[in-house]
Order: structure tokens, then C-alpha cells, then sequence
């Protein structure tokens, strides 16, 4: 059996920009049209393969209203990894995410794992954010950056298998054994709605 | 104003309902008992390994509810208390005070687990337990086990909770009703835990913000109530807008808070929105009472935040609206000081019409400026009203200074006015007293030019006096002439000056009014005179001031002088006369002697234009009346000066243009020009009056004056500290008014040396009736050879005549040289005081003078050494030296004379140097101890003052040695010695003539004194080698000057060329007279006799002409 690995990550971003979509569409692989705004926190986990552990996702997911910001803290305190979630289509929200960026690189863990995702690439024709701009800061910053679709299920799984190819081994020699596992799609089941 | 501000405060208020808000929001979320948050342990919650699915026993007792969980035994034993701490804590009190019910789904699982189960139930469930559902395992091992362990365990722990197993779910719906029981139980209730987790978390988070935000509104409203009360207008208006700042940020955060409060309670209710039919099940239901609950506490904070602000602000507007009421309050009070205090500053009501009209402009000035200060305090003064009736808390120190600023403003309108109402009547108070001073000056214009009228007809004076008639009939239109009326009014104005000035005014209207009275009068009395043929001849108009002095009357002057002088023929002929003479003497009295001499020649041919009319008018009587028509233009022009500059000097509506200078020291710009007036108006003319008949009386007129004419050396002493004041103060606007009024062409120091120029006219007259004798004695000659008995009368009768003539003028000559004296004595610095015992100046002049010590006596020492320059004087008993020094002055360069030191003439000796020295002499004092060499301008100056000191010194040793000689010492006793010779040879002639003239004893006579001349020369000689000597100086002496008389003749003009040329051949007749007669005839005495009177004669003249030049360059 292979080991596991609890991995805590926790979701920060503009509200509406599709943070939960996302999570959903990853642990549940459903999208919801309806969804409604978060209002608290919510708790989610997932268990992927990665090489030869098994990463367990504890995906915090928070409101992004900014009268909330001061909870934040609570949020990402002992984060292993952070999705910063932007909306290509609002530049407002690439500002907010600079914003969060600041403030974990300030107070957050110290050698957390920051991806950038820009969210709703479905909709590139209003795009207001572009890609380049999104590269070159997540560059500066050292962070790996993906534009997905929550909608559409872009990239949802490449953001995460990126973040766990980012995350420091336990031990360097089972590095060498690392191999190649195909990652199947998920087939697309009724699960239960999340809020 | 703290104190008070602090009792109003409500500070106490907020934080009591804050601390109440903060309370109820505890009570609401049950903080005693729940102190974890869902946020804190979401991860264990998110297990599920116990849920509250919020489903109620039939009793409402809780139900939680334990579902399939592989693993349970590895659950840790905090991770348990915690979850079951939290979810007991979550029902209402009520709710859970009845008890919970656990409902065990073990049916896959085995005993072990159900034990493990109860044991931790028991040990660590935080609630109170009612009932105990177990679903047991459906294996029939297990179920078996079960049974047997449940005994066995209830006899272990003897629990009194009651545990019912079940075998299945139906069974269990026997005891709960399946509306209450989760899907997984066989039952109908929704639950969905994630939603339920998401709804937790929302909830406190917003619990947990508004609480801090009750603590922060706490922390504020207490910054604000401790923050001290600012004492500037800055400081509160920035903290009015600090706090404003701070405040509206709280607002925004209550708003945000208010606006997250209803989009969660509408995430609580969605399920009831969007599905009508659907219920919310207890959960729900209590999760929005929660908010409902929460969302009232936030309106209660904000109304309190509210309330706090509002009477804040107001508190801080007030205390603004009284720093700016109080700021402005300062500054309108300064103003209205300001006011108040220039205001007060115009005390004066002004003592004339333009200074009144200047306080009136000055005072609208200030009224004009203000108009913006009153306006402001009184609308200051409204705005305190305002504050005072919005209840500020300041009010009752508002109050009384609304008071003020209204007493303020009412005591500087009411001055304001006050002053205007006595300023306009003291401008009519003084606009009175000008149309008085105008009345009183163009009555004294109408008075001065019907100078020019009044004597020249009948028709003449009746004009006068209706033109007088008519100007006192305008008196009426003043208001001025009712005194009592005049002071009923201005009572409250008249002040001492005001007073004075209006008595001053009063009088003068009484003095002209006289004035007038007495001219009408005077013409009245002229008009009756008018019926005689005689008419008097009008005075010289341009001589007359405008004004004249009350003490003078222009009548009384004039006609005396007409009545026994002029014809009905005459009158335009000697008003013509005497307008010419008088344009000559004012336009050229500042041209040099020669021209005097020109001016006198030009004259000449009017004169004898006028002879060939006036046939029997003798030469005689044409210069006398002359002298007396120049004495009259003479007395005028003084008169004017008095008149015109004196007097006015007391006129009021002049003394503003006359400077301190001028006004402290007139008596010494004008000197004693009174005394001069009154001594010719009174005495002097009149005498000369006499001699119009009686010619020969002329000479004893100055004879007699001579003590009254020192007035002119007393005149000269002061002339020039006059002139000093008069460059100081010439070009004041006094004098140029006084001029204007006089229609004078020349300034007034012009005029004031008209006494000098007097007495040099005088010199000339006097000459001129000397040298118009000469031709009688010629023509008396020829008599004499016929022996005519009636020539002599004759003879004896001109030859006195000439002698009190020349007498006459050595008395002008003298008191020339006498005030040249005084004039320039004056420029000589520390001149002692004792310098007039000297006697009479005799000479002055510049000279370069050697100091010679006795034992380097040698002509090549004296050349080394540098002569002093000095100004030496020659008087009758001493010899004065002055240092010379060049100053400037307004004319150039000026000299000024330094007093060094005087020698007596008694100490002196004289005598000649050898030759090369013609302009050298020397001076000695006896006792060798002090000797000078004197040197000369020129040989003829040398010359002349070698034979002046000789002379002297001659002079001194006679009266010496012949004090016993009764006939010197009546010489000596009548004065000048040059002057006495003649006088006394002339007499013993007399004596003769009148014995008998053949007779050969008088003859002897006039021989025996000339020898005791002789021998008197002759003892000199026996006594010294020296006094020989100055009598061979003294014969030379004489010589010379004889030459220089010649040569001194030469340039003068030629009216005195002819008087030269005729003593020239006089003198030539003479010689040969003497070389026929000499030794033969009686006659050649009295040819000896007539040839001194010719000596003194050119003697005198060229002394005349050295005073002329130095008055000229004076």
C-alpha cells in the first residue's frame, strides 16, 4: 500500500471568480450553474496518485468578500500549497490575487506552493487579463500559473497534479522511481450537491 | 468648557449599549457554552462520524446521530470531545436541557465497535443523555455477542441511561418518527453535511465581526470622549475632521456588515424560496433565528454609533461655531477699538476753515471706512442671537458679548454723529470769521487804492466817499456784527482760542470800521479844502502798502506837505519829476558809483532843461531841491518798508507764512528803520524844509543833526547780522506776499540799504554845492582887483557858506567812514569791546606784513621770511591788525577778519625805507621791542598811509609840547586836524577884512604866524636825528600827495575831470601868483591862504573815494 500524504490547500481569490467551482469540479467532478456565493469556509478532500505516494487534497475553500479577509490567516495557516484563483475576463480580480500574493508571501507559511489559476478561459472572447501578463508575474513570483475552465473542466487536474510535482519529496531516493501514470479522465457521475 | 462638554457627552452611553450588543451576541451563539468555532475543527466535522442532523425525539429532545464509521476506535480522544462539545452546544438551551438522544448505526459492524462506542459515550459525551438507540449488527455471531456483552456491560458500568438495541430500521420507527430520521435511517429528513458546515462557518464569522466591531466603535467613542477640547479654530476644525474621517470609515464597515448580514440570511432561507412547498427543517429554523437575532444587535449598534456621532458633532460644531464666533468677535472688537480710539483722536474742531474742511474730510474717511467693521460686528452680533437661541452650550458666554458688540457699534454711531454736528458748526463758525477777514481786507484794499484818487478832484473825493458808503452798507449782510446772537450759537464751540480769534476778528472789523470812519472823515474835510485853488499832489501809490496801519493816516500826511509847496501850475510837472527820479534811484541803486555818477550826470540835462524854464532858479536852489525831493521818495520808500513788512508781520492771516527764523529775530532784519523813519519824518525833512528859501542854512541842518545821525552808525552795526537772517529766510513766501503787495521790483534787503545809499547821497549833494561855489570865488577875483565896495559883503558871506559846507561834509564823510566801521568791525571775529576809544577810522586796507626781530635787522634775512597777510586799520589814536580769512558766502568767497592785536599811536614811530622799498614802510614801538614792515597794494597807497600816520603822529607831539598855547588848543579841541588849518587862517582873514584891508599890520600878522610854524620845525630838528627825519618825510608826504591827488584824478568821470582841470589851473594861478608876490605884496599871504582850502578839498575827495569802493564791495 502506498503511503499517504495529507496535503492542505486552501483557496484564495476574488469572490465570484470560481473557487469553489473549481474544487467542486475536482473532488466531484460536477459543476453547478446555480452555485451559490460562499458564505463561510468548506472542507473537502481527494486522494490522487502521484508517483509513488498518494496525495491526499485537504481543500479548504473561503469567501471571497473582503470583510472576511481578517480570517484569512485561520484559512492558510499550515497550508502545504495555495490555488490564487483570478477571473481572465475581470482585470479587478488579477489585482485582488496580487493582493493575496503579498499578504501569504508576508505571512503565510514559508515554503508554501503558490498556483495561479485563471479561471473562466471558456470565455477568452471578453478577456480582460492576458495570458502573458499572468506568466510573467507568476514567473516573478516563482508560482506556477494555468488558465482553466471550472465550466468545462480545463485544467482542473493539471493545476493539481502541478501542485503536487511542486511539493518537496520526503525522500530524495525515491525520486529515481518516480514513473509515468496516466491520469484517466473522470467519468462524470451524480454526486451530491454542494452547497 | 471640558467639564461641561464632558457631562454632555454620551460616550457612557455607547459603551454600555455596546457592551450590551456585545453581550447578546454572546448569549445569541452560546459562547459559554461552545468556545470552539466550526472553522477550528471543520476537518474532524468533516468525518462525519457523528452529525446532528437536527432531527427531534417526541419529547423535542436532540438527536445525534452516530453513522457507519470503520475506523471509530482510531478516532482520537480529543478530536471526539471536541466534535460532541460542538454539536451539543449547537440546540437551544431549551432543546437541550431535555436531553439527547444517540442513535448507533452498528449494523455492518461487530460488538467490539458497539462497545467501543458506549464506552466513549459514556466517558466523554459533554450532554446530558436521555435515551440510547443501538442498531445491532445484522451477523447473528455478532448479535448474540452483542446480547451477552450488553449484560455484561450494563452490569459494569451501571449507567442509568437506558439503552434500547434494535435489530432493524423498522424497528426503530417503532420509537421515532421516520420525519425525524436521516435517509441512511430508513427516514424522510434532508440533511447535506457539507451545506450544513458551510452554514456554521458563515454564521460565526459574522457573529465574531460584529462583535468586533462593537469593540471597535467601544475603543473610538472613548478615544473621542478622552480627546482634550482643542483651544484654536485649526485644531478643532482638524479634529472635526479626524473624527469625521474616522467615523465615516465605521459607517462604511457597519454598512458592509449589514449588506454580508442579509446576503447570508438569504443563503439560509434558499431552500424555502426557491421550493414554497419545502420546510425548513429545525437546523434552518434555528440557524436564521441566529441571524435574525444577530442582524437586530447590528441595528441596535448602528443606532448607537448613530446617536454618539450625532451629539458629537454637534458638540464639536458648537465649539467650532464658538471659536469662530469668538475669533471673529476679537477681531471686530479691534476694529471697533480702532474706531473708538480715532475717533477720540479728533479732539480738535480745527481753527480755520480749511482746517476744519480737513477734519471733515479726514472724519468721512473714517466714517467711510467704518462702514465694513460695524456691519461686520452687527451681523456677528446676529449670528450670537442665532448660537444662543440653537441652545448652544455656550450660550451664556455668547450673550453678553452680542451685548457689547451692539454698545460698541452705538457708542461709535452716536460719536460719529456727535462730532459731525460740532465740526459742521465750527465750520460755519469759522466760514463767519472768513467773510469778516475778507470784509475787513477788501475794505483795507478799497482804503489803499484810493490812495491814488483821493487829491485829485472834487468829483474824486465824492467818489471815494460813495464807494466807502457803499462798502460799510455791506456790513449788514454778516451775522458776525450781533455778538450776542453770534455766541448764543456757537456758545458750546468756543474754546479759549476759538475765542480769542473771534475777539481777535471782532476787533479788527471795529478797528477798520474806525478806519473807515476816519477816512471818510479825512475826505469829508478834503472835500471842504477842495473849494481853494491850491491842490495837494497825491502820494506815490506804488509806495503804499496795501494795507495800512490804523496809526498812520494818509490825509494827515500829505496835505501838509502839498499846501506850502506846489501851484495849481505845477502839479503834473513834479509828479513827473518825481516818478522819474524815483524809477532812477529804485532801478539803479544797485549799480556801482561810476554809474551813480552817469545817472547824476544824465540827470543833468533835465536840470538844465529846467533852468532855461525857470530862469530865476539858481543852481543853489535846484540841488537843494533835489536833496529835498530824494529826501521825501527816501522817507517813503522807509515808510513802505515799515508798512509794508513790519507791520504785516502781526497780521493773523499772515502768520502762518512767516518762518521761527524770521518771526524770532525781525528786530534784527530790520535794526532801529524806525528810528531812521521817525528822525526824518519828523525833524530832518522839516529842517530841510527851511533851507528851500534859505540855501545857506542847508550845511547847519547836518551840522546841528550831527549827534541824531549816529542813528545811521547804530543802523550799520546790525546790517549784517540782518543780511545773515535774510539769506536764511529769503525765500519764504512771506516775503514774496509783502513784495507782491508793495508792487515792489527789488527783494527786501534791497530796500534796507537805501540808508547807505541815503548817505552817500548826502556825500554827493553836499560836493555838488561845493564845487558850484568855486566858480564864486572866481568871479569874486575880479571884484577884489576893482576894489569894490560891494563885493565884500559878498565875499565874506560865500566864503563861510563853503567853510560850513565842507564842515558838513566832513560830518557825512565821517559818519561814512563811521558805519563802514561798524560794518565791517562787525565781520571781525573776538573784536574787543574797548576798540572805539581808538577814535575815528581813518583808513583800512590789506597789507603784507614782516615781524622783525632786532638782531637779524637785514634786507637779505627779510626776503627768506614769508610776510603774514593782515587787514590793518587806521585810526585817529591806534592801528588795529586782523587776520584775513577767505570763506564762502553768497556771493563767492567772502572776506573775514580774525582780531589780532592793536597798537597805540602814542608808542609808535614811523620812518621811511631806502630805496627799492617804495611800497614799504616801517612802524616801531619806542622801546625797540616790536617792529613791523608794512607793504602796500601799491606806491600810492604806501604813500597815503605814510602821510596819515605821519601826520598823526605830528598831531600828538603838538598837543604835547603846546598844551599851553591857547590858540592850538582850540585847533585840536575842533576835531580833525586837516580840517582846522584852513578854518582858522579863513577866520583871521575875516579878522582883517573887516579892520581894513590895505592896512599893512594884518599883513604882519599872517607873516608872524607862519614863522612860529617854522621855528616850531626847527626845535624838532635840535631834539633827534629821527624827528628830522619824519619832517623830511612829512615835506615828501605832502609832495606825494599832491602827485597822488593828480593821479587819483585821472579816474574819476568826467564831470569830476572838469572840477579836476578847473583846481588844476587854480593851483597853476596860484603858483605864479606866489612866485610874483612873494617877497613884495600883502597879497601873496592871502594867495598862501587860498591854496589850502584846495589841498583839503582834493584830500577829501580822494578819501571819498576809497569808501565808496569798499561800500561797493561790501
Amino acid at each position: 500500500m502506498m503511503a499517504i500524504r495529507e496535503l492542505k490547500v486552501c483557496l484564495l481569490g476574488d469572490t465570484g471568480v470560481g473557487k469553489s467551482s473549481i474544487v467542486c469540479r475536482f473532488v466531484q467532478d460536477h459543476f453547478d450553474h446555480n452555485i451559490s456565493p460562499t458564505i463561510g469556509a468548506s472542507f473537502m478532500t481527494k486522494t490522487v496518485p502521484c508517483g509513488n505516494e498518494l496525495h491526499k487534497f485537504l481543500i479548504w475553500d473561503t469567501a471571497g468578500q473582503e470583510r472576511f479577509h481578517s480570517l484569512a490567516p485561520m484559512y492558510y495557516r499550515g497550508s502545504a500549497a495555495a490555488v490564487i484563483v483570478y477571473d481572465i475576463t475581470k482585470q479587478d480580480s488579477f489585482y485582488t490575487l496580487k493582493k493575496w500574493v503579498k499578504e501569504l508571501k508576508e505571512h503565510g507559511p514559508e515554503n508554501i506552493v503558490m498556483a495561479i489559476a485563471g479561471n473562466k478561459c471558456d470565455l477568452s472572447d471578453i478577456r480582460e487579463v492576458p495570458l502573458k501578463d499572468a506568466k510573467e508575474y507568476a514567473e516573478s513570483i516563482g508560482a506556477i500559473v494555468v488558465e482553466t475552465s471550472a465550466k468545462n473542466a480545463i485544467n482542473i487536474e493539471e493545476l493539481f497534479q502541478g501542485i503536487s510535482r511542486q511539493i518537496p519529496p520526503l525522500d530524495p531516493h525515491e525520486n529515481g522511481n518516480n514513473g509515468t501514470i496516466k491520469v484517466e479522465k473522470p467519468t462524470m457521475q451524480a454526486s451530491r450537491r454542494c452547497c | 468648557m471640558l467639564s461641561c462638554l464632558k457631562e454632555e457627552m454620551p460616550p457612557q452611553e455607547l459603551t454600555r449599549r455596546l457592551a450590551t450588543v456585545i453581550t447578546h451576541v454572546d448569549e445569541i451563539m452560546q459562547q459559554e457554552v461552545r468556545p470552539l468555532m466550526a472553522v477550528e475543527i471543520i476537518e474532524q466535522l468533516h468525518r462525519q462520524f457523528a452529525i446532528l442532523s437536527g432531527g427531534r425525539g417526541e419529547d423535542g429532545a436532540p438527536i445525534i446521530t452516530f453513522p457507519e464509521f470503520s475506523g471509530f476506535k482510531h478516532i482520537p480522544d480529543e478530536d471526539f470531545l471536541n466534535v460532541m462539545t460542538y454539536l451539543t452546544s449547537i440546540p437551544s438551551v431549551e432543546a437541550a436541557s431535555i436531553g439527547f438522544i444517540v442513535v448507533i448505526d452498528r449494523r455492518r459492524d461487530k460488538w467490539s465497535s458497539v462497545k467501543a462506542s458506549l464506552t466513549r459515550i459514556a466517558v466523554a459525551f459533554p450532554g446530558n443523555l436521555q435515551l440510547i438507540f443501538i442498531l445491532r449488527p445484522s451477523r447473528f455471531i455478532q448479535r448474540t455477542f452483542t446480547d451477552i456483552g450488553i449484560k455484561y456491560y450494563r452490569n459494569e458500568f451501571k449507567t442509568k441511561v437506558p439503552i434500547i438495541m434494535v435489530n432493524s430500521v423498522s424497528d426503530l420507527h417503532g420509537y421515532i418518527d421516520k420525519s425525524q430520521l436521516t435517509r441512511e435511517l430508513g427516514g424522510t429528513l434532508e440533511y447535506r453535511h457539507g451545506q450544513w458546515v458551510n452554514h456554521r462557518t458563515a454564521i460565526e464569522n459574522f457573529a465574531l465581526t460584529l462583535k468586533t466591531t462593537a469593540q471597535m466603535l467601544q475603543t473610538f467613542g472613548s478615544c473621542l470622549a478622552t480627546a482634550e477640547l482643542p483651544r484654536s479654530m485649526l485644531s478643532t476644525e482638524d479634529l472635526l475632521m479626524s473624527h469625521t474621517r474616522q467615523r465615516d470609515k465605521l459607517q462604511d464597515e457597519l454598512k458592509l456588515l449589514g449588506k454580508q448580514g442579509t446576503t447570508l440570511l438569504s443563503c439560509i432561507q434558499e431552500p424555502a424560496t426557491k421550493c414554497p412547498n419545502s420546510k425548513l427543517n429545525l437546523n434552518q429554523l434555528e440557524n436564521v433565528t441566529t441571524m435574525e437575532r444577530l442582524l437586530v444587535q447590528l441595528d441596535e449598534t448602528e443606532k448607537a454609533f448613530s446617536h454618539f456621532w450625532s451629539e458629537h458633532h454637534l458638540k464639536l460644531n458648537q465649539c467650532l461655531q464658538l471659536q469662530h464666533f469668538e475669533h471673529d468677535f476679537c477681531k471686530a472688537k479691534l476694529a471697533l477699538d480702532n474706531l473708538l480710539e480715532e475717533q477720540a483722536e479728533f479732539t480738535g474742531i480745527g481753527d480755520s476753515v480749511m482746517h476744519v474742511e480737513q477734519i471733515l474730510k479726514e472724519h468721512k474717511k473714517l466714517e467711510e471706512k467704518s462702514q465694513e467693521p460695524l456691519e461686520k460686528a452687527q451681523l456677528l452680533a446676529l449670528v450670537g442671537d442665532q448660537l444662543i437661541q440653537s441652545h448652544h452650550y455656550a450660550a451664556d458666554a455668547i450673550r453678553p458679548r452680542c451685548v457689547e458688540l451692539r454698545h460698541l457699534c452705538d457708542d461709535f454711531i452716536n460719536g460719529n454723529k456727535k462730532k459731525w454736528d460740532i465740526l459742521g458748526k465750527s465750520l460755519e463758525f469759522h466760514r463767519q470769521l472768513d467773510k469778516v477777514s475778507q470784509w475787513c481786507e477788501a475794505g483795507i484794499y478799497l482804503l489803499a487804492s484810493q490812495a491814488v484818487d483821493k487829491c485829485q478832484s472834487r468829483e474824486g473825493v465824492d467818489i471815494a466817499l460813495n464807494d466807502i458808503a457803499t462798502f460799510l452798507g455791506t456790513v449788514k449782510e454778516y451775522p458776525l456784527l450781533s455778538p450776542k446772537e453770534f455766541y448764543n450759537e456757537f456758545e458750546l464751540l468756543l474754546t479759549l482760542d476759538a475765542k480769542a480769534k473771534a475777539q481777535k476778528v471782532l476787533q479788527r472789523l471795529d478797528d477798520v470800521q474806525e478806519i473807515f470812519h476816519k477816512r471818510q472823515v479825512s475826505l469829508m474835510k478834503l472835500a471842504a479844502k477842495q473849494t481853494r485853488p491850491v491842490q495837494p499832489v497825491a502820494p506815490h501809490p506804488e509806495s503804499s502798502p496795501k494795507w495800512v496801519s490804523s496809526k498812520t493816516s494818509q490825509p494827515s500826511t500829505s496835505v501838509p506837505l502839498a499846501r506850502p509847496l506846489r501851484t495849481s501850475e505845477e502839479p503834473y510837472t513834479e509828479t513827473e519829476l518825481n516818478s522819474r527820479g524815483k524809477e532812477d534811484d529804485e532801478t539803479k541803486f544797485e549799480v556801482k558809483s561810476e554809474e551813480i555818477f552817469e545817472s547824476h550826470h544824465e540827470r543833468g540835462n533835465p536840470e538844465l532843461e529846467q533852468q532855461a524854464r525857470l530862469g530865476d532858479l539858481s543852481p543853489r536852489r535846484r540841488i537843494i531841491r533835489d536833496l529835498l525831493e530824494t529826501e521825501e521818495i527816501y522817507i517813503k520808500e522807509i515808510k513802505s518798508i515799515i508798512d509794508g513788512y513790519i507791520t504785516p508781520m502781526d497780521f493773523i492771516w499772515l502768520k502762518h507764512l512767516i518762518p521761527d527764523v524770521l518771526q524770532n529775530n525781525k528786530d534784527f532784519l530790520f535794526g532801529n528803520i524806525r528810528e531812521l523813519y521817525e528822525f526824518h519824518n519828523r525833524t530832518f525833512l522839516k529842517e530841510l524844509e527851511k533851507c528851500a528859501e534859505n540855501p545857506e542854512l542847508l550845511a547847519h541842518c547836518f551840522l546841528k543833526r550831527k549827534e541824531d545821525l549816529q542813528i545811521y552808525f547804530k543802523y550799520h552795526k546790525n546790517l549784517p547780522r540782518a543780511r545773515a537772517i535774510w539769506q536764511e529766510c529769503q525765500d519764504c513766501a512771506y516775503f514774496g506776499v509783502c513784495q507782491r503787495q508793495l508792487d515792489h521790483n527789488l527783494p527786501l534787503f534791497k530796500y534796507l540799504k537805501g540808508p547807505s545809499q541815503r548817505l552817500i547821497k548826502y556825500q554827493m549833494l553836499l560836493k555838488g554845492l561845493l564845487d558850484f561855489e568855486s566858480p564864486e570865488d572866481m568871479e569874486i577875483d575880479p571884484g577884489e582887483l576893482g576894489g569894490s565896495a560891494k563885493d565884500g559883503p559878498k565875499r565874506t558871506k560865500d566864503s563861510a557858506f563853503s567853510t560850513e559846507l565842507q564842515q558838513a561834509l566832513a560830518v557825512i564823510e565821517d559818519l561814512i567812514k563811521s558805519c563802514e566801521l561798524a560794518v565791517d568791525l562787525a565781520a571781525v571775529t573776538e573784536c574787543p569791546d574797548d576798540i572805539g576809544k581808538l577814535g575815528k577810522l581813518l583808513l583800512h586796507g590789506p597789507f603784507s606784513v614782516w615781524t622783525i626781530h632786532k638782531d637779524r635787522y637785514k634786507m637779505k634775512d627779510l626776503i627768506r621770511f614769508k610776510p603774514s597777510q593782515r587787514q590793518i586799520y587806521l585810526f585817529e589814536r591806534g592801528i588795529v591788525f586782523c587776520k584775513i580769512r577767505m570763506e564762502p558766502g553768497d556771493q563767492g568767497l567772502s572776506p573775514h577778519y580774525s582780531f589780532k592785536k592793536t597798537m597805540k599811536l602814542m608808542t609808535l614811530s614811523i620812518r621811511q625805507l631806502g630805496r627799492g622799498s617804495h611800497r614799504k614802510f616801517e612802524i616801531a614801538s619806542r622801546n625797540g621791542l616790536e617792529k613791523y614792515i608794512l607793504q602796500a597794494a601799491s606806491k600810492e597807497i604806501r604813500d597815503c598811509w605814510f602821510s596819515e600816520i605821519s601826520k598823526l603822529l605830528m598831531e600828538q607831539q603838538n598837543n604835547i609840547k603846546d598844551q599851553g598855547n591857547p590858540q592850538f588848543e582850540m585847533s585840536t579841541s575842533k576835531g580833525s586836524g586837516a580840517g582846522s588849518g584852513p578854518w582858522i587862517k579863513n577866520m583871521e582873514r575875516a579878522t582883517t577884512s573887516k579892520e581894513d584891508p590895505a592896512s599893512s599890520t594884518g599883513g604882519i600878522k599872517g607873516c608872524s604866524s607862519r614863522e612860529f610854524s617854522s621855528m616850531d620845525t626847527f626845535e624838532d630838528c635840535e631834539g633827534a636825528e629821527d624827528m628830522e627825519k619824519e619832517s623830511s618825510a612829512l615835506s615828501l608826504a605832502g609832495l606825494f600827495q599832491s602827485d597822488d591827488s593828480h593821479e587819483t584824478c585821472s579816474s574819476k568821470s568826467a564831470f569830476l575831470e572838469r572840477g579836476e582841470s578847473s583846481q588844476g589851473e587854480k593851483e597853476e594861478r596860484d603858483e605864479e601868483e606866489t612866485a610874483t608876490r612873494s617877497t613884495e605884496e600883502e597879497r601873496a599871504g592871502a594867495s598862501t591862504g587860498r591854496l589850502a582850502p584846495a589841498g583839503a578839498t582834493a584830500g577829501f575827495q580822494a578819501r571819498a573815494l576809497r569808501p565808496r569802493t569798499s561800500a561797493q564791495e561790501s
